[in-house]
C-alpha cells in the first residue's frame, strides 16, 4: 500500500535532487527517510510533515497510560449513562445551570431539548477525554528537535514498532552504532572491542558518494578517535581515491602516523600538518618529505600558508582535507577565531572543489561551534 | 593604467592588483627582521629568471655574505648572479671608486643610473634608503635625490624598490618622514604581537596606477620565500 502511494504522494513534496532512501509505514503514518528529510503522511484524516535531518536530535516511542484521563473518562462514561437514562434529570441539571448563568433570560428551554443539549456537552467532553486518553495509549512517535518543540505523532500502533523505530534513528545517525562488548569478568572495565568492520561499512556508505567538495562534520568521543581517524582516512585515500592534507591540533605526527599505518591507511599522497609537535619540542631531528611542522596551534595563518603548500604537493586530482579536530583548536584559540578560521577553511575548499572532513570531539564542550560549524557542512555524521 | 612588473611573489601580486605599475618609486619599510631584503631580493631573482635584469645596492651587507644569507631559499640561483641577471653592488665603494660623496644627492642618482645604464637593468633595490637618507643629512637634500631618482627611475623605465627602516611597533613608514610623499608606493612590513608570538604582516599603504588592497596580510617565510595569506581578523582583535 505504501509503494501503491509513493508515487504519487511522494514525487509531489520531493525536492529537486533529494533522494528517497527508505519508507515504511507506523500505524497511522507513511515515513519516508530521505537523504536530507524525513517525511511523514498522514493516512487518515490526511496530512504531511517534513523534517529536515539536520533538525533532528532523536525519536522516542513512547505509549503513556494517562490515569487522570482514564478516571475522568471513566466518570464521565457513568454520568452520561446516568443521565442517557434519565432525561428528565439531565433536563433539571442543565436548566439549573442555565439559570444560574443566564438568570435575566427568565425562560427556560423544555425539558427534552434540555436534556438532548446537555447530553450533548458530556458526550462531547467524554470523547475529548478519551481521544485524550487512548492516542497517547496506543503509543506517540517523538521527533526531538534541536530548533523547535518536539513533534508528536500518534501512530495508534497497537504493538511496539522497535525495528522501525531504529531504522529512523540509523537514518538520522548516518551510522549504526559503535557496540561494545566487555570480554572477561564484569569488573574488567578496561576492556574494550569494536565491530570496526561494520563501523568502516556504514562509515564507508555515508562517505563514499558524495560529491567531491562536500564538507563532512564528524563528532566521536575521545576513546573512539584513532579508530574513527583511521577509518575516515581509509575511506579516503583508498575507496575514494583522494589524496589530502591532515591537519593535527590533537595528536603529534609520530603518533598518528604510527596508527595510520597499522590501519593500512596508504601513505604516499597524503601529507600532514603537525601543530602539537613543535610546541613540545618533539620534532624529528631530520626533516620529513610528508610532515610539516607548525609553531603553535594558534599560528592559523601559518597552518593557511602549509596548507596551500601541501595542497600543490598532492598528486591526485582530487583532494580532501582532514581537521583534527575543532575541538582541540578550542583549547588555544577562543571560540570567534576557530569559528573564522573553520570557515575560511570551508570556503577554501568549496571553491577548489576539495573534500572536507571537520573532525569534532563529543560532549567536549564545543557546541555553540559545532551548531555555527555544521549549518554549513553538506552531512553531519555523530558516532 | 601603465604595464605591471610582478613580483611573483605569492599573492602579493593580487593584493597590488597585478604587480608594481612600470617605473614606480615603492617604499619598502619596515622594522628589523620583517622581510624587507627577502621581499626585494626575491623580487629581483624572480624577475631574473624571466629575462628581466636588476639589481641590488646594498649599503648595509657585503655582497658574500648577502650571498650566503640568500643560498637557503629555492628562487636564489648562483648563476643568474654570475650571468649579471641579477647585479649586486655596494653603493658606498661605487660611488667612492666614482668620487662621489655619499652627501651629494644628485652625485648618488648619476652612480645609480649609471650602474643601471651598463647593466641594461629594468629594476634596482636600494637597501637602505635609510643608511643613504643617513648620509645626505638633511631634508632637502633627501627630498632632491628621491625626487631626481624617481624622474630617472620613469625616464629609465626602471622599476625600483626603496628599502626604509623604521622603529618597530610605530605608525611610520620612514625615519625622515619624507620619503613616503615622494614615492609612488608604500609597502609597509610590520610586526604583530599576538598571544606572545610576532607575526610579521605586510600591508599596501599605497600604490599610484593601480586598484590595490589596503588588507593587512600575514607574513611568512619560508625556503621557497614569502608567502603571504590574510590575517584571521578575529585573532586581532
Amino acid at each position: 500500500m505504501v509503494e501503491a502511494r509513493k508515487d504519487v504522494r511522494l514525487q509531489k513534496h520531493l525536492l529537486s535532487g533529494e533522494t528517497l532512501v527508505d519508507d515504511f509505514a507506523l500505524g497511522l503514518y507513511d515515513v519516508y527517510l530521505t537523504d536530507s528529510r524525513i517525511i511523514f503522511f498522514k493516512n487518515f484524516p490526511g496530512g504531511f510533515q517534513a523534517v529536515p535531518l539536520t533538525d533532528v536530535e532523536d525519536v522516542d516511542y513512547l505509549r503513556l497510560f494517562r490515569l487522570n484521563e482514564l478516571i475522568k473518562v471513566l466518570a464521565l462514561f457513568i454520568g452520561f449513562a446516568y443521565l442517557l437514562l434519565n432525561q428528565q434529570a439531565a433536563a433539571s441539571v442543565f436548566n439549573g445551570v442555565y439559570s444560574c448563568i443566564l438568570p435575566q433570560l427568565g425562560f427556560l428551554v423544555s425539558a427534552d431539548r434540555a436534556a438532548h443539549i446537555f447530553l450533548l456537552i458530556v458526550l462531547t467532553y467524554l470523547l475529548m477525554h478519551l481521544n485524550a486518553f487512548l492516542i497517547p495509549f496506543f503509543g506517540v512517535l517523538e521527533v526531538h528537535r534541536k530548533n523547535h518543540q518536539p513533534l508528536r505523532l500518534p501512530t495508534l500502533l497497537s504493538g511496539e514498532p522497535t525495528a522501525l523505530i531504529k531504522r529512523l534513528d540509523e537514518h538520522i545517525m548516518g551510522l549504526s552504532e559503535l557496540t561494545c562488548e566487555v570480554d572477561g569478568d564484569e569488573d574488567d572495565s578496561d576492556s574494550y572491542c569494536l565491530r570496526l568492520s561494520e563501523f568502516k561499512r556504514k562509515l564507508s556508505e555515508s562517505l563514499t558518494h558524495m560529491d567531491d567538495k562536500a564538507v563532512v562534520s564528524v563528532s566521536t568521543s575521545s576513546v573512539d578517535h584513532l579508530p574513527t581517524v583511521s577509518a575516515l582516512l581509509d575511506i579516503l585515500t583508498r575507496k575514494r581515491g583522494l589524496g589530502g592534507v591532515y591537519i593535527s591540533f590533537t595528536q603529534p605526527y609520530q603518533y598518528l602516523a604510527e596508527a595510520v599505518k597499522q590501519a593500512n591507511v596508504p601513505l604516499d599522497d597524503l601529507f600532514f600538518i603537525d601543530c602539537i609537535s613543535k610546541m613540545a619540542a618533539k620534532i624529528p631531528s631530520e626533516p620529513k618529505e610528508n610532515v610539516v611542522f607548525v609553531e603553535n596551534p594558534s599560528s592559523l595563518e601559518e597552518v593557511n600558508v602549509h596548507l596551500n603548500r601541501m595542497l600543490d604537493r598532492v598528486s591526485s586530482p582530487k583532494k580532501f582535507i582532514f581537521l583534527d579536530s575543532l575541538t582541540s583548536l578550542l583549547i588555544y584559540n577562543d571560540e570567534k577565531s576557530v569559528n573564522e578560521f573553520s570557515h575560511f577553511i570551508i570556503n577554501k575548499a568549496r571553491l577548489s572543489n576539495i573534500f572536507t572532513v571537520l573532525l569534532f570531539q563529543k560532549k567536549e564542550g564545543a557546541g555553540k561551534l559545532h551548531e555555527k560549524v555544521e549549518h554549513i557542512c553538506d552531512k553531519k555524521i555523530v558516532l | 593604467m601603465s604595464d605591471k612588473i610582478k613580483t611573483g611573489i605569492s599573492n602579493l601580486d593580487t593584493i597590488l592588483g597585478g604587480g608594481i605599475p612600470q617605473g614606480h618609486c615603492v617604499l619598502l619599510s619596515g622594522s628589523c627582521g620583517t622581510g624587507k631584503t627577502v621581499l626585494s631580493q626575491q623580487f629581483l631573482f624572480n624577475n631574473a629568471y624571466k629575462q628581466t635584469k636588476g639589481i641590488y645596492f646594498s649599503l648595509t651587507e657585503p655582497k658574500e655574505k648577502m650571498i650566503q644569507n640568500l643560498s637557503g631559499f629555492s628562487f636564489f640561483d648562483r648563476q643568474l648572479v654570475d650571468m649579471g641577471m641579477v647585479s649586486v653592488l655596494d653603493l658606498n665603494t661605487n660611488a667612492r671608486l666614482k668620487g662621489v660623496g655619499l652627501n651629494n644627492p644628485l652625485g648618488l642618482v648619476d652612480v645609480i643610473v649609471r650602474s643601471i645604464e651598463e647593466n641594461n637593468a629594468k629594476l634596482i633595490a636600494l637597501d637602505s634608503l635609510t643608511a643613504l637618507c643617513q648620509s645626505l643629512q638633511s631634508d632637502d637634500k633627501i627630498r632632491e635625490f628621491i625626487f631626481e631618482l624617481n624622474l630617472q627611475m620613469t625616464y629609465l623605465g626602471c622599476t625600483s624598490l626603496l628599502i626604509s627602516e623604521i622603529p618597530p611597533f610605530t605608525t611610520q613608514y620612514s625615519v625622515f618622514g619624507v620619503e613616503e610623499f615622494i614615492a609612488d608606493g608604500v609597502i609597509l612590513l610590520s610586526e604583530i604581537e599576538r598571544k606572545g608570538d610576532l607575526i610579521r604582516a605586510l600591508q599596501v599603504i599605497k600604490m599610484r596606477g593601480t586598484v590595490h588592497s589596503r588588507n593587512k596580510h600575514v607574513l611568512e617565510i619560508m625556503d621557497d620565500g614569502i608567502n603571504l595569506v590574510p590575517m584571521f581578523k578575529s585573532q586581532v582583535e
